[in-house]
């Protein structure tokens, strides 16, 4: 049957709901040993500390991939109606404590947890999407913006603006290519699209380009799909101008406090919002939330690799002008359900890039000439370059340590191979080696723990490795050094990053391929360094033949890397005599 | 020694020892195609022949067996500058292959201002990586030939689609399967069988299944990869029985695996020694108003056969039936058998295929996401609940180790395309029908057992 794309994606929105319901029916209905081993359950803790807020757990064996502000039940394991909601605040793997807080949404009493009685922590569903599908539907009214996204429009821009954006540009530290790309957008009548490779200055230009319109007297709703996003945007619209006034709508995010200091007025209700020279900001949810009668000269979207199309649709109603900044070789939109029709889950900016193309910033001020050589052959057909005042800088590096075959500055991209063959989510193995170069770094090579990131694919392992590293007490107080999933990590950069791939059995890779096998995952991981980034990985992680071919041609991608990376082979001191 | 083939490329996905015994295997040992099997074999050449014959493309012509002689003969075509040939033969030092279709097209080579790219004709409807690095594995020996790579290479589908794909970019994947040809055909005696999901299917199953019983080798256990058996092994675990009698600490502490990975894997040697189905401990779960769906489909023809409704879920339930004649009569067949399924019921089915089908056929119908909200997926269930004897990797699978009945009695689920063509609606009844009833006694037996034989 063929649907119009207003049904795919309605279609789209309905079944990510329902997944989510289903998914949720589906893990309640696992035996709780099988709710463990799929990291979705906490057994056997016993509760130790219960106050008001916070409640504290006895987990040393707490193997989820639970992260803070999870939404979770507290009960016995089976009787989940009977479970109390809190919300997940850490786990202190040292002392084997797990730390959950009241959830100020639920009104319930928590007085029934006692102290000393074991319980079962689950995960729980908190409800999503809703007034998206209001939107999609009045999207598709708009001839002109159905065209659009259809891929029916023809692209229109303003030629003497265009020439008075370039004179604006001049006047700015921009590059050639950043200058072209705000031109472009200054002056389309209709969409531009810029993609920013990792580094490229993407936000700076999004910051100058924001100065000039609200200058000009132009009123700009500025969205993300997540509150991260939107706040680095108001950071940097803020550092290029203070006085432009920033407005951010919906629930203030984590962030509240930095903002308000910032002087963006927050969740501004009551007050009525200016009409011209201003910037009102949003997530994709907030902004969908507005009334129809707010009307934009223009939208723009950042991080919109990272925004589904239906999402998208919420911004673009607001304004006839819409200006997207985002890379879709990056970080794709978070899909749950699967989904047949694979187009529908495409991001707003892969789609509309492949229709309309865009105009592509191609300098990295981040990474050094090694690390965006490999990035830009790997993943950008070699169109990134380093630039001057990055390409020569190197890792602070002092020779004769244990690891300096692997730190050598003269690899900056580098291979440390532990050929063990776990088969899940966590490599004891791995997570001991990057522990022991984290140490290597901050003790021999002088760096600050704040320079370094460590990254992995689960969550599993990510606990793993700062268990590994609380128990180095040579670290000291490693407060800085992120340990976190990619996706956590996205618009952050380090001096030396460290990837750990953490599995090492190739055919349980087959199963888990769509996931694990991402290239887009892969390009943020390594190009969040500047000057090092180390791949530690088994040599199984690459030997995979996944049945799916995306996932082939993506595994493909490793298999080169592993091919052509300097490679340091550590399996002996990691692996003993199983390696 | 065989040369490398395209064949072996694509089994090599499947199962490395069936590669191995291909290249050295005694042929007489292979059984007998079923006649499904037989008839989807057929079907697909079928398929092939519409589209060369579409193509009017010359084969060359050779002594049958003599490759030298046919990779002669087309590389003579190709240098003609033809616009195609059909079945040719490329020949390298170890390598044999015979790609469906090799194209024309623009771009200077050895052979003048024109090359060739390669294409196969496939009966799946998406392309798989097992036909891509077939012909990626055609396309490094065409390059050879013409002094120059193919602009690209391309599957023919079943619709007739024609889906193009970079050979760059699965090469490092090629690289791969090359060296593990390689290292096969050096040692084929040395690759050890392992018991998967492919053994169903495949011809040599006779061949291992039976020493692998005899060894009481860790491959059959589910959840355990060839690299997990390799482990376990190492720790000195190297049977089923041996794992169920082991000390979970010290066998993850020897193999470094996840203790309660080594549990559960435990769990399942138990029941495989004991020749028992254990449940596992889990809340009772209360008895619900729900029916079972259940669907016979072709998968080449993208049809469902059979539609199938037992309310209420448990083997004595009343069964209503549809068998849609052709793929416009599959929604009213299938609303016709839901009219048996009280409201707010749930509407439990095993697999895939039914949501599959769903989200593809009913889009845009009134309350489609309602019914859709109520499916309750068996596979998903029956997975967590029971640990059972042996992997189960199909439904069949369930029904003869929890219930110990034939899953084939009434004919094998692979027969239902061939039986559809031949418009033998009483087998889709009666085969729809006695798996529905399967379905409900497994239900009951691994769902609804409480207490007894628990892990």
């Amino acid at each position: 049957m063929d649907l119009s794309l207003e049904q795919r994606l309605l279609r789209f929105l309905s079944r990510e709901e329902e997944d989510e319901r289903r998914s949720f029916r589906d893990l309640r209905s696992l035996p709780v040993e099988h709710r463990v081993l799929e990291g979705e359950c906490v057994r056997g803790a016993v509760l130790r500390n219960a106050g008001p807020e916070r409640f504290e757990f006895d987990a040393p064996e707490n193997l989820s991939k639970f992260r803070d502000g999870d939404a979770v039940a507290v009960g016995d394991g089976f009787d989940f109606q009977a479970a109390l909601p809190l919300v997940y605040a850490g786990y202190d793997a040292e002392r084997g404590v797990v730390t959950l807080e009241k959830d100020r949404f639920a009104r319930v009493d928590l007085s029934e947890l006692e102290r000393g009685e074991t319980y079962c922590i689950d995960r729980r569903p908190l409800g999503i999407r809703g007034r998206l599908q209001d939107v999609v539907r009045a999207g598709f009214a708009d001839a002109r913006l159905r065209d659009v996204l259809e891929g029916h429009h023809e692209l229109a821009r303003d030629d003497a603006r265009y020439e008075r954006a370039i004179t604006a540009l001049e006047k700015t530290d921009l590059n050639d290519a950043q200058r072209a790309a705000g031109a472009a957008a200054i002056a389309t009548e209709s969409l531009a699209l810029v993609q920013g490779p990792p580094g490229t200055g993407k936000t700076r230009l999004l910051a100058e380009l924001i100065k000039i319109l609200a200058k000009a007297g132009c009123r700009i709703a500025l969205t993300a799909y997540t509150h991260r996003a939107v706040d680095n945007a108001l950071r940097a619209i803020h550092a290029a101008d203070p006085k432009v006034p920033l407005f951010k709508i919906g629930n203030a995010g984590a962030n509240a406090p930095q903002l308000r200091k910032l002087g963006v007025h927050l969740n501004p209700r009551a007050v009525k919002l200016p009409q011209s020279g201003v910037v009102i900001s949003g997530t994709c949810f907030a902004i969908a939330k507005m009334t129809a009668e707010e009307r934009f000269h223009l939208t723009v979207f950042d991080e919109a690799g990272q925004m589904p199309i239906a999402h998208a649709m919420a911004g673009m109603m607001l304004a006839k002008r819409w200006v997207f900044f985002g890379d879709h070789a990056q970080l794709p939109p978070v899909i749950t359900a699967h989904h047949a029709d694979r187009e529908v889950t495409e991001s707003a900016f892969g789609r509309l890039h492949r229709v309309y193309g865009g105009e592509l910033l191609d300098t990295s001020y981040r990474m050094n000439e090694g690390v965006c050589g490999v990035v830009s052959d790997t993943f950008y057909r070699g169109q990134l370059t380093s630039a001057d005042s990055a390409a020569s800088r190197i890792m602070p590096f002092d020779g004769g340590g244990r690891f300096d075959e692997i730190l050598d500055p003269a690899h900056p991209v580098v291979l440390a191979r532990v050929d063990h063959r776990q088969p899940g989510m966590r490599s004891p193995e791995e997570a001991a080696l990057v522990a022991d170069l984290c140490e290597d770094l901050v003790q021999r090579h002088g760096l600050d723990p704040r320079d370094i990131a460590v990254i992995a694919p689960f969550r599993a392992q990510v606990r793993l490795i700062r268990s590994a590293l609380q128990q180095r007490t040579q670290l000291g107080d490693a407060k800085g050094l992120v340990v976190d999933t990619v996706e956590r990590i996205q618009g952050q950069e380090r001096e030396v990053v460290i990837v750990s791939l953490a599995v090492g059995d190739p055919d349980t890779l087959d199963r888990r391929a769509g996931f694990f096998f991402s290239t887009n995952r892969l390009n943020v991981a390594l190009s969040r360094a500047r000057t090092k980034a180390v791949l530690v990985a088994s040599s199984g992680a690459f030997t995979a033949l996944p049945r799916d071919a995306e996932s082939l041609r993506a595994a493909s991608v490793y298999k080169s890397l592993y091919e052509t990376l300097p490679c340091v082979d550590v399996t002996g001191a990691y692996c003993g005599s199983e390696g | 020694m065989k040369p490398k083939t395209g064949t072996h490329v694509y089994t090599l996905l499947k199962c490395r020892r069936a590669v191995a015994l291909d290249l050295v295997g005694d042929r007489d040992l292979k059984r007998e195609l079923l006649p499904h099997e037989e008839f989807v074999l057929k079907r697909g050449r079928d398929h092939e022949d519409v589209i060369v014959e579409e193509l009017g493309w010359p084969e060359p012509e050779f002594e049958r067996g003599d490759w030298a002689q046919g990779a002669a003969r087309t590389a003579e075509m190709l240098r003609e500058g033809i616009e195609g040939v059909s079945q040719g033969i490329l020949l390298g030092d170890d390598r044999l292959g015979i790609p469906d279709l090799l194209r024309r097209e623009p771009g200077a080579s050895d052979l003048g201002d024109f090359h060739y790219v390669v294409g196969d004709i496939k009966s799946s409807a998406a392309p798989r990586s097992d036909q891509i690095l077939q012909v990626v594995f055609y396309s490094g020996m065409l390059a050879e030939l013409q002094g120059r790579e193919p602009d690209y290479g391309y599957l023919v589908l079943k619709d007739g689609r024609e889906e193009r794909f970079e050979i760059a970019d699965y090469a490092p994947a090629m690289r791969q399967v090359e060296r593990e040809l390689d290292a096969i055909r050096s040692a084929p005696d040395d690759v050890r069988p392992f018991f998967g999901m492919a053994c169903e299917s495949c011809s040599w199953s006779d061949v291992c299944v039976p020493t692998l019983q005899d060894q009481d080798d860790l491959s059959l256990l589910p959840g355990v990869t060839p690299a997990l058996r390799s482990t376990l092994e190492s720790a000195d675990v190297r049977t089923c029985t041996a794992l169920a009698s082991s000390d979970v600490a010290q066998v993850a502490s020897a193999s470094r695996l996840e203790p309660a990975l080594v549990q559960r894997l435990q769990t399942s040697a138990r029941a495989r020694s004991d020749r028992t189905t254990l449940w596992a401990e889990r809340s009772a779960t209360p008895r619900e108003d729900a029916a079972l769906l259940h669907v016979l489909t072709d998968a080449f023809a993208d049809r469902v056969l059979y539609f199938g409704v037992l309310h209420p879920a448990d083997e004595d339930g009343e069964i209503r039936d549809a068998v849609p004649a052709t793929r416009d009569d599959e929604w009213s067949a299938f609303q016709e058998v839901l009219h048996a399924v009280p409201r707010g019921a749930r509407i439990l089915h095993y697999g895939r295929s039914l949501p599959k089908w769903f989200e593809e056929h009913a889009h845009g119908r009134e309350q489609t996401l309602a019914i859709e909200s109520r499916f309750v997926d068996l596979a998903l269930l029956f997975r967590g609940a029971v640990t059972l004897p042996g992997p189960a990797f199909t439904m069949s699978d369930y029904v003869s180790l929890v219930l110990d009945r034939d899953p084939h009695r009434t004919g094998h689920v692979g027969e239902s395309a061939m039986r559809a063509i031949a418009r033998d609606d009483d087998w889709l009844r009666e085969k729809g029908r006695s798996d529905l009833r399967d379905l409900a006694a497994l239900r009951a037996r691994i769902l609804e057992t409480q207490a007894t034989d628990r892990v």
